[in-house]
């Protein structure tokens, strides 16, 4: 195997890593889209507690559940990561954008929950440890191509 | 399998067919969970059916806010410690303030004592509050200052403060609190969103049909009630 197909090897297993990552992001955010659309958030009640965080209004933008937005993300990146893995070029720089920009409204969302709304859920904090992965992980694909071509 | 295999990878559609079974997977997957019932035997949250016939009737007389002879009653099943119940009250102040006496506002008592440490004293202190006629001062106090009182294990001084600062007989509101028949109260009312089979909060019905949880806004409560009063004109 020379250095070529090794480095091929590699880009194939990282961006087949970020789109597991990004089902793993997508299976949370399609969750949380239909428990707000079916309303399971906006009441506090014996069995499913009370979700402060999922029932303020920065979960949504006008009438679009965010996690609706999250979920759309997630398949872009999914799709994304795919096709450059079967080897569709000219995407890279479009998933390291989409990636960048989900990890600094996942930054942004964690302020809101640690000092705004003072309370934390867990499905978001998941979504935002899948944003940071996806984010690192397009990042050390890019390092590893940039060494190559170095 | 084997023939097939290499004419799609050939081809360059085996990609686009894992990404279509994902959307498909995820579409499937919302659907699920849009349609999963919390409960089997209670109204869906956004649900606006009638309650049972054979609903019990809670603590008489019911606690009333405006105009009891108004033909539009907006009735709300809610908790004190209910974060959720807190921007309610928000958004049915301002209803409150738009329509008047046009609507009667009842309140009910359901304290989810299973996750909230706080709640049924919360209750036993508004109905204390009211046995000295402040219920709804009282009332507002506690959604008003709610993370004020919640961090407290035990929140009942905090609760005699509040007596104290709207004037009560601090000594006999704490007597009240324990006292039997102001539990039976907030059991009557317990009672009632139980037989009606209700298990969130909050819950509001107008004119005896529930109000969608998505509608649980100001916007949402005032097209409500508006249709109830074209309905009863």
């Amino acid at each position: 195997m020379n250095i070529e197909q090794g480095t091929t090897k590699t880009k194939v297993w990282i961006y087949a890593l970020v789109a597991v990552f990004a089902l793993v992001g997508l299976a949370d955010a399609t969750y949380l889209t239909a428990q707000h659309l079916s309303g399971a958030n906006l009441q506090c009640s014996v069995i499913s507690g009370c979700n402060e965080v999922l029932a303020s209004p920065y979960a949504k933008i006008g009438n679009i559940p965010l996690s609706g937005l999250g979920a759309i993300a997630y398949f872009v990146v999914f799709s994304i990561a795919t096709l450059i893995a079967f080897n569709y070029r000219g995407l890279k720089i479009i998933l390291l954008i989409i990636v960048s920009m989900m990890a600094l409204t996942s930054l942004w969302l964690i302020y809101l929950q640690a000092f705004v709304i003072r309370h934390f859920c867990q499905y978001c904090l998941l979504s935002a440890a899948v944003c940071f992965t996806l984010f690192g992980l397009t990042l050390f694909a890019r390092f590893k191509e940039n060494r190559k071509l170095a | 399998m084997k023939k097939i295999l290499p004419v799609i990878l050939a081809a360059g559609i085996l990609p686009i067919l894992i990404i279509g079974c994902v959307l498909a997977g995820a579409i499937g997957v919302g659907i699920y969970f849009y349609y999963s019932p919390t409960t089997t035997e209670v109204p869906t949250p956004n649900s606006n059916k009638r309650p049972p016939r054979n609903a019990m009737p809670g603590a008489n007389p019911p606690h009333i806010r405006n105009n009891y002879g108004s033909k539009i009653i907006v009735e709300e099943f809610a908790d004190f410690e209910c974060p959720i119940c807190a921007t309610v009250y928000g958004e049915m102040k301002k209803v409150e303030n738009e329509f008047g006496d046009k609507i009667g506002v009842v309140f009910r008592q359901m304290p989810l004592t299973s996750i909230h440490r706080n709640a049924l004293n919360a209750s036993l202190a508004s109905e204390a509050a009211g046995k000295q006629g402040r219920f709804w001062e009282m009332h507002d106090i506690l959604y008003e200052k709610q993370k004020e009182w919640n961090v407290f294990p035990d929140a009942r001084d905090q609760f005699a403060r509040y007596a104290q600062s709207l004037g009560l007989n601090v000594a006999q509101f704490q007597n009240d609190m324990v006292s039997l028949p102001l539990k039976s109260r907030v059991d009557l009312d317990i009672q009632r969103a139980t037989s009606m089979g209700i298990t969130g909060t909050p819950t509001i019905f107008i004119n005896g049909k529930q109000v969608p949880v998505n509608d649980m806004n100001a916007e949402g409560l005032r097209k409500h009630i508006n249709q109830a009063m074209s309905e009863n004109q």
